[in-house]
């Protein structure tokens, strides 16, 4: 199989990178990639892509660019070494072969209108588009004299929120009818963006008030005419107090556009609480995903400030480029599977966190994409899945080579601790630099992800010779194969019970969480668990 | 030019100035990286996990994987302990770098600054810090829990019972000329409380605040949970006096009560704020740029702006900002920087 380098050089013309979206990240992204002559797929589920396409289409390299509107991925197959995307044009189907997936599509902003229990009328307006309408539309009042904005109260807002009531609230307040009375109210004030504390005291000078709520909220009482009644209790004098508002202007949630959800779907990436095809595991940033080479960017990954979109196209290109370059990819032995002992059941084809199993004629790992958490070899039925270097016979090996260097008279007990890579094996490194040592008798075997810590690892570890079995792994959440640790406390749960059953302290087997910056912790467990197998005994050698 | 001759002196070695030099170097750029600290990581470095059940997404412990990234990369020479003491500006930089007994010259086509914040030293706030033991910042906390992994109070060892967390401190304060929020002291004294009463789960916690800002991608979950488990009042406390026991009595006005009250503590918890890094100034001098580039008080597209094309700001070094938004800014700026080494790819805008 092609690596992506040699795909995206090697025959430019044929291999794209598919981008969708439809707003100034994804174009942004289509004019870098394009002026390095990178050719370019850029899928608009809808046609309202006028502003957008003009500039492109003028670009000098815009030959490399194939824009298709009104166009949705259907269908997803292969890996990072050659994806093949089913698109949708208006009901035709065509196939795309491309190395990369970029999803670029806007967040979208709906209006807390309702949340509020209130009903658009000229006198009750959305915050992001409300000079438009205001100044624009039939909704221009002859002189309101008082204007309530709503901020935060139904849901917790962000900083450009914040922002873009600040500036509505401090513009209608200098430059509009002057002597308007302006009332903020809000819960938590969100500050945290450059100028936001200045912005904020600027408008307060001016005359703009702040009413900010803990515990109590406002009532809402539409009149009849559209006018607002907002009450509340005054946090000084504690007198109910009502501020009619002739103008309302309410605040917005920021929720993933609709479509982003059901890419993730097909693209099997995980999503975060509301919906974002990123979730907020650390092994992610900026725009990667669980996906070798499908990045997620601006609005599709989360809620992000203005600037912070526009440093998102320059993120993006740079994890492109990088990927071009290899430089992303896993070294080592990868996931190989037998096809004399596979019998179908496609348990490896739905576990791989990374879908780097593809279906051919059998399944087939596109040693690519692999990352060698050896989660499919663990979980596969028929041990037809192996990794080179992390067989369970490997591993075995490992524990005998340690076996064969303690002596047979030592009274030390001897501890096998599966120390995860990208965490437990970190703050061990960090132990030995700060002058920590590991204790006496516990040795750690290194393993890429502890989602490949199988039942068979740990059987080899006793039978090796282990008076106790450590696993230590990444915190929940903290995954790179997102759901490994989960996996490897589910089989250390199973041979507890196991272990019990033929009458072993099921004491000996215990999984811990660290985090990579912890290492005082790791020498901690170590000692503690070394202290607990000390205290059960050495098991009959 | 060509960028595999090419060389770019990154300044300061925290997770912002890690990671972009990871991505020069993986891109075939040169990176010489000079930190006058004795050790990688920055500030990053010296924090503790916070996570309580589970990851709450920190990211405290993704300096170190870039330190190793870094420490491996063949296209990277690591400097630590050392000072940059001068810089020429022909056609390259010529930069003289003081690493103790040696004075070495090293000649770059393009400087990044990532040199980072300075807490805030809250000595001169009343609340008696450097004076009280109990009386610690967020970052002496974090540097503690490393070390301990549970909270201990400096006087005596023993576990506090009751905790008040003070937030702005150094922020949001014009009495300082600090009009900025600092961003991420919301978010590392919320996880703090919530770790600490995960793992010492009778200590009672107090938070003094002006404003929650949102963090993370479950805010609101997060939120409602502290609300639960810990005491909010909105105030900023007057200050704090230490009993005989050394024990914390707090002022503060109750907005529920409308009056002036005190509270008894074992620790107080000051959530400092973030400064210019100390460097700023001297650094700004050397390079020949602008001092305002670097003290917080313009935003990120104006400095880019003001700045001569050769040189370069990322990280806590242009405003505050958490390590994920370093990490970003140093993807996005190592990317400026080698669309800047390579011209002919530079599309004509
Ligand atoms: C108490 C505390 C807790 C925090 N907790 C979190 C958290 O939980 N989550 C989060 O996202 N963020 C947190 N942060 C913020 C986090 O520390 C910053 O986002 C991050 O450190 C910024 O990285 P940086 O590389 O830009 O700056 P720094 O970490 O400040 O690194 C700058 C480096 O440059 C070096 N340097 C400075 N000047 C020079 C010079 N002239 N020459 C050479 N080297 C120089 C410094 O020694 C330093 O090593 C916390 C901050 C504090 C203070
Ligand atoms: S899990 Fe094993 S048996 Fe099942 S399909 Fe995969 S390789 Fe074949
Ligand atoms: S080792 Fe992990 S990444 Fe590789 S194929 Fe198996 S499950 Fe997928
Ligand atoms: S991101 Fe923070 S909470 Fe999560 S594992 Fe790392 S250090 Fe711990
Ligand atoms: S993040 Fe919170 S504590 Fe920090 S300055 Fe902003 S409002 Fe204050």
């Amino acid at each position: 199989m092609r690596t992506f380098y040699e795909a995206v050089t090697g025959d430019l013309m044929r291999e794209q990178i598919l981008l969708l979206g439809n707003g100034a990240i994804a174009a942004g992204i289509a004019t870098s990639l394009l002026s390095r002559k990178i050719p370019v797929t850029l899928a608009i589920h809808n046609h309202d892509a006028g502003m957008l396409l003009k500039p492109l289409a003028e670009h000098p390299d815009a030959c490399l660019l194939d824009i298709r509107t009104d166009t949705r991925v259907r269908h997803c197959a292969g890996t990072s070494s050659h994806f093949q995307i089913v698109l949708d044009q208006k009901n035709r189907q065509s196939v795309l072969d491309c190395s990369c997936i970029v999803i670029a599509e806007n967040a979208v902003l709906t209006s807390c209108i309702s949340r509020y229990g209130l009903k658009p009328s000229s006198h009750v307006h959305v915050l992001s588009n409300f000079f438009q309408n205001y100044e624009t539309g039939s909704g221009h009042l002859s002189s309101p004299k008082t204007v309530a904005i709503l901020l935060g109260l139904a849901v917790e807002s962000h900083p450009h929120m914040a922002q873009t009531a600040m500036e509505t609230a401090l513009k209608l307040r200098t430059e509009h009818e002057m002597g308007m009375d302006i009332c903020i109210f809000t819960r938590n004030l969100k500050v945290a963006a450059f100028g936001l504390e200045t912005l904020y005291r600027k408008a307060r000078d001016a005359g703009v008030t702040f009413i900010k709520f803990s515990d109590a909220s406002p009532t809402f009482h539409q009149q009849p005419d559209g006018t607002v009644d907002v009450s509340f209790t005054d946090d000084i004098s504690r007198i109910p107090f009502t501020f009619h508002a002739d103008i309302t202007i309410v605040d917005e949630t920021v929720a993933p556009e609709p479509y982003v959800q059901e890419l993730s779907r097909i693209f099997g990436l995980n999503m975060d609480a509301a919906g974002f095809a990123q979730t907020e595991n650390i092994h992610r940033l900026s725009v990667c995903t669980n996906r070798k080479a499908i990045l997620v960017t601006g609005g599709s990954r989360g809620v992000l400030s203005e600037a912070a979109c526009h440093n998102e196209i320059q993120e993006t290109v740079l994890t492109i480029l990088s990927l071009m370059k290899g430089v992303q990819a896993m070294t080592g032995h990868k996931a190989e599977i037998s096809l004399d002992t596979c019998i179908h059941c496609l348990t490896c084809y739905r576990l791989c966190p990374y879908h780097a199993i593809v279906l051919e004629k059998h399944p087939v790992v596109d040693s690519n994409a692999c990352e060698r958490c050896g989660v499919c070899a663990a979980e596969c039925p028929r041990k037809a899945i192996s990794i080179e270097d992390l067989t369970p016979s490997a591993i075995s090996q490992q524990v005998r080579q340690i076996r064969t260097g303690i002596s047979p008279a030592s009274v030390t007990p001897m501890i096998v601790a599966f120390c995860c890579n990208r965490s437990a094996v970190q703050a061990s490194h960090q132990a030995e630099l700060s002058g920590l040592s590991i204790p006496e008798g516990v040795f750690i075997i290194e393993v890429p992800c502890a989602g490949g810590i199988s039942l068979e690892y740990l059987m080899a570890a006793f039978t090796g010779g282990a008076d106790g079995v450590l696993v230590v792994t990444c915190h929940e959440g903290n995954c790179h194969s997102e759901r490994g640790n989960i996996m490897a406390k589910k089989r250390v749960g199973e041979l507890r019970n196991m272990l019990a059953h033929i009458g072993t302290e099921p004491e000996r087997i215990l999984l811990k969480t660290i985090a990579a910056n912890m290492p005082a912790e790791l020498i901690q467990t170590a000692q503690d668990f070394k202290r607990r197998i000390t205290n059960i005994g050495i098991c009959n050698r | 030019m060509n960028t595999c001759q090419s060389t770019v002196l990154v300044i300061g070695g925290g997770v912002t100035g890690l990671t972009s030099a990871v991505h020069l170097a993986q891109q075939g750029v040169s990176v010489v990286i000079t930190e006058t600290a004795d050790r990688w990581g920055g500030h990053a470095a010296q924090l503790a996990c916070m996570a309580t059940d589970g990851c709450v997404s920190c990211g405290a412990c993704v300096v170190h994987s870039k330190i190793l990234q870094a420490l491996s990369h063949p296209n990277i020479q690591m400097c630590l302990n050392t000072r940059i003491e001068a810089v020429d500006k022909t056609e390259r930089f010529t930069v003289r770098l003081n690493q103790g007994h040696e004075i070495r010259r090293i000649e770059a086509d393009a400087i990044l600054v990532a040199s980072g914040f300075t807490p805030y030293a809250p000595h001169a706030k009343p609340y008696g810090y450097g004076r009280f033991a109990n009386v610690l910042t967020t970052l002496d906390l974090n540097i503690n829990l490393r070390r301990h992994t549970v909270v201990r109070r400096p006087s005596d060892a023993a576990a506090p019972r009751r905790i008040a967390f003070i937030q702005c401190v150094g922020s949001r304060d014009s009495s300082i000329n600090h009009l900025w929020c600092s961003k991420i002291c919301c978010g590392v004294s919320l996880r703090m409380a919530r770790r600490i009463q995960h793992r010492q789960p009778d200590t009672e916690i107090t938070f003094f605040y002006i404003d929650v800002q949102t963090f993370g991608k479950n805010f609101e979950m997060y939120y409602a949970d502290c609300q639960k488990q810990i005491r909010m009042i909105r105030t900023i406390p007057a200050d704090i006096l230490e009993t005989g026991d050394d024990c914390l009595n707090v002022s503060y006005f109750n907005p529920d009560t409308q009056s002036y009250q005190e509270a008894l503590f074992d620790m107080v918890v000051l959530s400092t704020g973030l400064e210019p890094s100390e460097s700023a100034g001297n650094l700004a001098a050397m390079l020949n740029i602008n001092s305002k580039a670097l003290n917080y008080t313009l935003n990120p597209e104006s400095i880019a702006a003001m700045l001569p094309e050769s040189i370069f700001i990322a990280g806590a070094a242009l405003e505050p900002m958490s390590i994920a938004e370093s990490v970003a800014s140093a993807e996005s700026t190592a990317f400026s920087i080698f669309q800047y080494l390579e011209p002919s790819q530079v599309m004509p805008s």
